[in-house]
């Protein structure tokens, strides 16, 4: 354990020691002498702009321009979508619709047990309503998760089960997302709007808003935590 | 006494040619620590985690800073070891003095200190281009482009400036160490033991300098302390090596 923590000093040495061996003139070391070296920087050369070639025909483009363009609408429909929840605009609502439970319950009460972990808490809100009548609905919505611009497709769901007066709701499985990044040099970044060191807005660009939307009859006592869900009225 | 009179520029394009023929193992150096730099940028540059309701997002950022930091690291080595007494004693070859010795020094080190630049600047398109095609695991690609033509050409002004900066500073250090050899002992531990000693006095002198450099976002500005500095390290190493004996 102690050789892996000196690790990197130790890396550094040996490049210091084998760069002195290299360019030391009374060095006996045969890279440093001849044509050597100057034949191996053209062949770098050759390879770094062969790969330059190769990468700027490659279709990655860049896509800084297009990503804050996506920003700015992902978050104008963040926030289109928690007025409209809030208001229980449930048609306002449907683009963003991931999935829908449909559950027969023809009791007084129903208890709404929430099951949380520390990172995939749901918000959740209840709608009285007269339009049902011994059912029980539920929806969860999820504006875009924008990473750098890019809309992330996978999309993560809670699960929503019914016993016999309980309805439950269980966090679903995180979802483990990786991307590869291709930054620029620092010496490029030194004279942005931001400076230089900090990786800035380079990671998750937008988080997703998320909500789990009960609609249960008019009536229906719903028993549940305090603060558990918060009670729509739609005008 | 001869009749030709000899210009300065002539003489100094002569051993620039000569330095450019018969130093090529900092050629080779460059090549093998720029070549070390993407294997260590490999692992990516950095990296960024983040998570909420139901998402756990890991991005691996993929740049050639590694590289572009050992080129400058290489940059202050190479002319640390130019300033040794068997590279000096090469310009005797020509008809010199230590004025046109120091100028071609100097101006072959910024030659290379171009050619740094621009290879580890490119060697940013190998390293993603292996990246994309060979390293596995990841689901998406993300580029982050420079911008314009002319950020990119600030970009490599401001490489090259970097790297020159600290090749003067190198020589600086190489020529302090020709005067005496002890030096090459006493000169870090003192540079060393200045900087902890002011860091616990409340005066960090090197996060001083990063921020007094690194930290400027004028262009301009920023060209005119690189060369500033650049200057003042030359002239001190110049005025260093008037103390050394002919030919020491």
């Amino acid at each position: 354990m102690i050789i892996v923590a000196f690790l990197p000093v130790l890396i550094l040495l040996a490049v210091f020691i084998a760069l002195s061996l290299l360019i030391k003139k009374s060095s006996r070391f045969g890279f440093a002498r001849g044509k050597t070296g100057l034949w191996m920087l053209i062949g770098y050369s050759v390879l770094l702009v062969g790969s330059t070639i190769v990468f700027l025909v490659l279709p990655i483009g860049s896509t800084e321009l297009r990503g804050q363009e996506n920003d700015r609408d992902a978050e104008q429909k963040s926030q289109q979508f928690y007025e409209a929840v809030h208001e229980g605009k449930v048609d306002d609502m449907e683009e963003w619709r991931i999935h829908e439970w449909s559950f027969p319950f023809n009791d007084e009460q129903i208890v709404l047990q929430v099951l949380e972990n520390d990172v995939n808490g749901v918000n959740i809100f209840v709608e009285h309503t007269d339009e049902l009548t011994e059912t029980v609905e539920a929806f969860y919505y999820q504006t875009p998760l924008t990473v750098n611009g890019y809309e992330v497709e996978e999309k993560y769901m809670p699960a929503v089960v019914l016993g016999a007066t309980t309805l439950s709701i269980y966090p679903g499985e995180t979802l483990n997302l990786k991307y590869k990044m291709f930054g620029t040099e620092f010496p490029f970044r030194l004279f942005g709007e931001e400076n230089g060191y900090a990786w800035g807005r380079t990671t998750v660009s937008h988080w997703n808003g998320s909500a789990l939307y009960i609609r249960v009859p008019e009536g229906l006592d719903v028993v549940a935590d305090q603060n558990a869900y918060t009670e729509v009225n739609p005008s | 006494m001869s009749l030709i009179e000899v210009q300065t520029s002539e003489i100094v394009k002569k051993q620039i040619g000569y330095k450019w023929k018969s130093y090529t193992g900092v050629f080779t150096s460059l090549v093998v620590i720029q070549l070390l730099g993407l294997l260590f940028s490999l692992n990516g540059s950095g990296s960024m985690g983040s998570g909420r309701t139901g998402y756990d997002v890991n991005i691996t950022y993929y740049t050639a800073d590694i590289v572009v930091g050992f080129t400058i690291f290489w940059g202050f080595l190479t002319a640390f070891l130019l300033t040794t007494k068997a590279y000096r004693e090469d310009d005797f070859a020509f008809v010199t003095n230590r004025k046109t010795s120091t100028l071609s020094t100097i101006a072959f080190l910024f030659v290379l200190c171009v050619i740094g630049a621009v290879t580890a600047l490119l060697s940013s398109f190998t390293l993603k281009l292996f990246a994309y095609f060979i390293l596995p695991g990841e689901e998406m690609l993300l580029t982050q482009g420079v911008g314009n033509g002319s950020a990119w050409l600030l970009g490599m002004v401001a490489t090259i400036l970097i790297i020159f900066l600290f090749s003067s500073l190198g020589y600086l250090a190489g020529m302090i160490v020709q005067l005496n050899k002890m030096l090459v002992i006493i000169l870090p531990v003192v540079v060393i033991g200045l900087m902890i000693l002011l860091y616990r006095g409340g005066f960090p002198v090197q996060v001083y300098f990063f921020e007094f450099f690194f930290e400027e976002s004028n262009a301009w500005l920023f060209t005119l302390k690189t060369l500033s500095a650049t200057t003042i390290f030359y002239a001190l190493a110049v005025l260093v090596s008037n103390r050394l004996e002919v030919k020491q």
